[in-house]
């Protein structure tokens, strides 16, 4: 009977030998790395469990054939996992397949995946403060800018109501433009104290700084041109008729430059190459401005000869329109800065 | 009888490690040496085991480090191949 075991345990380790000489001649011959893989791993796992299963044999039931049996059972569930996991990064790090080789299906699917990471990585690199903490700040920020252009497209209406005449409520929509940037400029205060107290990196929140202190401007602008406004009023009977029309569209292309300058702090913190492109917008807007002020400035002159106080009132209302227009493109540039120092990693 | 056809299967195995070797040493790619690491430590196991069989039980207790060995060695390499360490 032992006799019988002895052989039957010989024949396996013979038949484990051998299975580890041909793995390792596969090894050595086969062309490419993905066929040596499919040698190595069967065969010489194969080869090892031959060897063990005859000493098994060979040693009967004892702690050593325990042992052998624990290290087959491990070789053979992790074989496996080692093929695949050396495959793997075998194909990632560029290991090619042989020229004879006729498929690769896994091309297609390790293509796509790179292109979702890249495309995930670009979305994240446009963005100016990604994470969460400088989001709620970016808000803060936000709110400001938002609320100041608020402040300064009521000047749209109360330019309206100034050129028609209706006084009362031109003053009315002054003084709510004089809260508004009261308010504002409250809220400015406390996003610069917020700043130094958050986790950006100087560079950012010195940024941040600056658009807060641009957008102040631009506020202080509105406030100063709404302050004329109410000192013009007893002279709007006087105003002649192209300045009347000449502000209504000056006001006009003004607001609309500070609409673009809204959107694009809107985009700011979500795509900066549109916020460039928009901020890129804002300083065409303000180029019309300057034409539209010139102009007018020129036929004022050519129907008022004589140098009046009417005309350096109606000077002042265009100055401060022109102030608005320049501050948000100051604003504009600013973002554009932004940009750049940003969009350097794309 | 036995002791010799354990002696031949070693040199048998000897043989493969030599064949593992050459692949080691000429690549051509990092994987293909991590794939011929992993074969000579699954050869180095076997004869642990027919060592064990031909003087000392005791040396089989080799083959269960040289296992873990493997594997681990194996998935960190591969990681690092990947570019993840």
């Amino acid at each position: 009977m032992s006799a019988l075991i002895e052989i039957i345990s010989v024949i396996f380790m013979f038949i484990g030998s051998l299975f580890y000489l041909l793995g390792s001649l596969g090894i050595v011959r086969f062309p490419d790395l993905y066929t040596r893989l499919h040698a190595s791993t069967k065969t010489v796992v194969i080869g090892a469990c031959g060897i063990m299963f005859g000493a098994i044999l060979l040693k009967g039931i004892s702690a050593a054939s325990a042992k052998a049996l624990l290290t087959m059972i491990f070789l053979l569930l992790t074989a496996p996992t080692i093929s695949h996991a050396i495959a793997r990064a075998g194909y990632y790090s560029g290991v090619k397949m042989c020229p004879e080789s006729v498929r690769d299906d896994y091309e297609s699917y390790v293509f796509e995946e790179k292109k979702k990471k890249l495309t995930k990585a670009r979305a994240r690199a446009r963005m100016w403060l990604g994470r969460r903490k400088e989001r709620d700040l970016f808000k803060l920020v936000h709110d400001h800018i938002t609320k100041t252009l608020f402040g300064v497209k009521m000047i749209a209406d109360a330019a309206r109501d100034f050129v028609r005449g209706d006084i009362e409520t031109t003053e009315d929509e002054v003084k709510k433009i004089v809260a508004i940037e009261r308010e504002t400029s409250k809220m400015s205060y406390t996003a610069l104290r917020m700043i130094p107290r958050s986790a950006l990196s100087s560079e950012d929140s010195g940024d941040l700084m600056t658009l807060i202190f641009s957008m102040i401007q631009v506020s202080r602008a509105a406030e100063a041109l709404a302050h004329r406004i109410e000192l013009a009023e007893p002279y709007i009977f006087l105003f002649p008729e192209p300045a009347k029309s000449g502000v209504i569209k000056l006001t006009g292309k003004t607001i609309e430059t500070v609409e673009m300058l809204g959107q694009a702090v809107d985009e700011l913190n979500r795509d900066l190459i549109k916020a460039e492109e928009l901020s890129n917008k804002v300083s065409d807007l303000e180029d019309e401005v300057d034409v539209i002020r010139r102009e007018l400035l020129k036929t004022l002159l050519k129907e008022c000869k004589s140098l009046d106080s009417t005309f350096f009132v109606i000077n002042e209302i265009i100055m401060r329109l022109e102030d608005i227009a320049d501050s948000s493109e100051s604003v504009a540039n600013y973002i554009r800065v932004i940009c750049a120092k940003h969009l350097h990693l794309l | 009888m036995i002791t010799e056809l354990i002696h031949f299967f070693i040199i048998l195995l000897c043989i493969s490690c030599v064949l593992c070797l050459y692949r080691l040493i000429r690549g051509p790619s990092l994987a293909d040496r991590i794939m011929a690491l992993n074969a000579l430590t699954v050869i180095g196991i076997g004869i642990a085991v027919l060592i064990g069989l031909l003087y000392n039980e005791f040396f089989i207790d080799v083959a269960i480090p040289l296992a873990l060995i493997t594997y681990v060695s194996a998935v960190i390499l591969t990681r690092y191949l990947e570019g993840e360490i």
